[in-house]
């Protein structure tokens, strides 16, 4: 009997491994994969695959693969599959990338394949694309970095510098099905160097695009209006350094106009107040504490000139956040959540609202203000 | 036993497979304010455990197949026994799909799902056939495991909204009281304790406060894992996510660390196995009763393949959810049988056993 038991527990822990295997140094890994749509309304995907290698420690190889297909499912995990030699592998993606024209169409059906799946990485940054998405992916490499690392790395440090906020694919799920708030996604686009050898083509961020419910809605925030919407928003991230023109003088343009605060505290206050009318009234107000970083007029900065310069800031980020705001109306995109306040604290007068309509009407009562608490070891 | 024993045993019983989806279930159920229901559910338990342990007073050093026939006669006895003999294999079975289920969608998606019936069958004949000592110490040690679930939970806090659950008590007591009657599967193997209840060493100390302490320590990590997917997940969004916890611990990087779900569940399954065996034990316990003069041993070396056959209804959501159903409405009657027995016992007094 037991020797029979030990004999049975062997076989099961042993067989077991040959019930599915799948070698990772066969696996043909997706490194990035970008949507883009053809003249035919077909989805195009293409993709970086990097395989493992050999032993001997070279540079990883990389190659882009094209597919076009009515569906994600069709046109990635189907015709690129049978492209490739060896399995698939898309636990390793690191970016989604969307082309604008796509990205107007509704996300949640157009990603479903990657939502439904367990396996495939939720962790994979999502970013909207002006221009053809897969040109990002055929960019070259830059550094030692494969194209699909690079992108991952950018859109990271964006993220770090409080331009963009954390946006993944699990992160986007549940706001794309959000009544009470609306998604933002990065933006990046493809600029040109001047040649291939010193400067190279690259990425960069070119702000945040703004969602109405499921869909893009072609209106976005630039990367200045992005830091200020988020700070609105989340708040600091790690660092978030803000420059601003405080000074107007005519036909020069010189370093010492310029103002460079460094964020290192973020306080919003937030009150969402319904009129008897009916409409909507939203008060923010955001405090920030900022650290001089730059500020190269050859003045010392003394306790009258902070408390200038503290007004002049704040009266700026109040102007562009009203702007930021009004844009986000235009747009039809609730990415403050504010519906969702509207949800929580006022349900009676949620129930009879017609927030479509209502939240183009709704007044916004924003105001920033800065105070500087250090400059630094120089005054 | 021992009571520490008794507390790991009921508590250990409790949480399992529910764990996943419950936030779904209940939001399916009550709505926003599901996790108001879980409050009033863990009440309710806990007054069922009182009555439990009134009932088991009555009939020291007796289990509840052994004083049933001394209620109800010997006809009606046991036929209420082969009922609760039915329910612990019934649910056994059903964990074990369950399992097969989610550890196909989450964990090994192209392994052969039979073998993780397999890897079950093996500790349970292994396992279920030891006296209720050894599968308690077994509770106990796995124990220490709840704190490792819970501080899972909380390495992430970026997509936290408390407003999610605002206004509270929007949908009314109705369906406050309809996500309470849908988590009772969730909370379902307390009733375990009518089965080891004979086995507890109490040294004169009552057998009340161990029971009723595991039931507030699972109410509570019920509680901290449905509020906080509730205030992860909007309410539009819960609906579409069957299985919230593993999904909302999908999300979360650390340094050196993704794919969090994968360590939550494998932690999950050493709970399941725990549950499993509790269950699976009280059922050989019946079949040992009548047939095997209360040696289950003998029992569970044919009960385990009979359970471990469940596999073959496998993939099929819709029967899934039937057998759900079925074991939803059958534990009502499960559990609310030993209240009327009390009463039953209680007007009539009728006492048993040697006295204490």
């Amino acid at each position: 009997m037991n020797r029979l038991a030990i004999f049975g527990l062997t076989v099961v822990f042993l067989l077991s491994g040959c019930s599915y295997h799948s070698d990772l140094k066969n696996l043909q890994l997706i490194y990035a994969t970008s949507l883009d749509t053809n003249e035919k309304n077909e989805i195009v995907t293409t993709v970086t695959i990097q395989s493992p290698g050999g032993k001997e420690r070279t540079v990883p190889i990389h190659e882009v693969l094209s597919a076009s297909g009515p569906t994600l499912q069709e046109s990635l995990y189907k015709k690129i599959g049978l492209q490739i030699a060896g399995p698939i592998g898309t636990s390793k993606n690191q970016v989604m990338l969307i082309s604008d024209k796509l990205a107007r169409s509704d996300l949640l059906n157009l990603l479903d394949a990657t939502f439904r799946n367990s396996n495939d990485p939720m962790l994979a940054k999502v970013a909207i694309v002006h221009g053809e998405a897969a040109d990002l992916i055929r960019l070259n490499r830059i550094g030692s970095a494969t194209s699909g690392e690079y992108l991952r790395k950018i859109i990271k440090s964006a993220q770090y510098e409080t331009v963009i906020p954390y946006v993944t694919v699990h992160s986007i799920y549940p706001l794309l099905h959000d009544r009470g708030k609306d998604g933002v996604i990065p933006i990046l686009k493809r600029e040109n160097g001047r040649d291939g050898e010193t400067d190279k083509d690259k990425a960069v961020i070119d702000g945040l695009g703004l969602l109405n419910k499921r869909k893009y809605s072609g209106y976005f925030l630039t990367p200045e209006q992005a830091s200020l919407f988020l700070l609105m928003n989340n708040g600091i991230n790690e660092t978030c350094v803000i420059t601003r023109k405080v000074e107007e003088s005519k036909g020069k343009n010189d370093p010492s106009q310029y103002l460079s605060l460094d964020m290192v505290s973020s306080r919003r206050d937030k009150k969402v107040t319904v009129r008897s009318s009916g409409q909507v009234q939203v008060q923010i107000k955001l405090k920030l504490k900022a650290i001089v970083i730059e500020y190269a007029k050859n003045n010392r900065i003394d306790k009258q000139l902070v408390d200038q310069l503290n007004k002049r800031f704040s009266a700026l980020l109040t102007q562009e956040a009203q702007g930021i705001c009004k844009l986000l109306q235009k747009a039809h995109s609730d990415a403050l959540g504010i519906g969702r306040d509207l949800m929580a604290f006022h349900p009676k007068e949620w129930k009879k609202l017609d927030w479509e309509k209502a939240y183009p009407e709704t007044e916004f009562q924003v105001s920033v203000s800065v105070e500087i608490v250090s400059h630094g070891i120089i005054n | 036993m021992t009571r520490m024993q008794l507390f790991a045993f009921i508590l250990q019983s409790q949480v399992g497979i529910g764990v996943l989806s419950f936030p779904y279930v209940l939001h399916q159920a009550a709505g926003e304010d599901g996790w108001i229901s879980i409050l009033l559910a863990g009440a309710c338990v806990n007054l069922l455990l009182v009555i439990y342990v009134a009932l088991c007073r009555r009939f020291p050093g007796q289990n509840l197949y052994e004083f049933m026939p001394r209620i109800l006669g010997k006809w009606l006895g046991n036929a209420v026994n082969a009922f609760y003999t039915f329910h612990f294999l019934f649910i056994s079975c059903l964990v074990l799909l369950l399992e097969m289920m989610l550890v196909e969608l989450w964990i090994l998606p192209f392994t052969n799902p039979w073998l993780v019936i397999a890897a079950n069958f093996v500790i349970l004949i292994y396992f279920a056939k030891e006296s209720v000592r050894v599968i308690a110490r077994y509770n106990t040690m796995v124990t220490f495991l709840l704190i490792l679930m819970v501080a899972m939970m909380f390495t992430s806090f970026n997509t936290m909204d408390y407003r999610y659950v605002l206004p509270i008590g929007q949908g009314g007591w109705t369906a406050i009281i309809a996500g309470a009657k849908s988590s009772v599967i969730s909370f379902l193997g307390f009733e375990l304790l009518l089965i080891v209840s004979s086995d507890v060493q109490t040294k004169g100390k009552s057998m009340l406060t161990p029971v009723l302490w595991a039931n507030c320590l699972a109410t509570l990590f019920f509680f901290i894992v449905v509020l906080l997917c509730f205030m992860n997940f909007s309410p539009e969004s819960l609906p579409y996510i069957p299985q919230p916890v593993p999904y909302f611990l999908n999300g979360i990087s650390l340094p050196f660390l993704e794919r969090l779900d994968l360590i939550f569940l494998s932690v999950w399954l050493v709970k399941v196995t725990a549950t499993l065996i509790s269950y699976m034990y009280a059922g050989g316990k019946g079949l040992g009763y009548w047939f095997h003069r209360n040696e289950h041993k003998k029992a569970i070396y044919y009960l385990v393949p009979v359970v471990c056959l469940a596999g073959f209804l496998w993939r099929s959501d819709k029967r899934i959810a039937l057998l759900q159903k079925i074991a939803e409405y059958e534990s009502f009657i499960i559990i609310g049988l030993p209240v009327l027995l009390f009463l039953f016992v209680w007007l009539k007094d009728k006492k048993g056993g040697q006295p204490v």
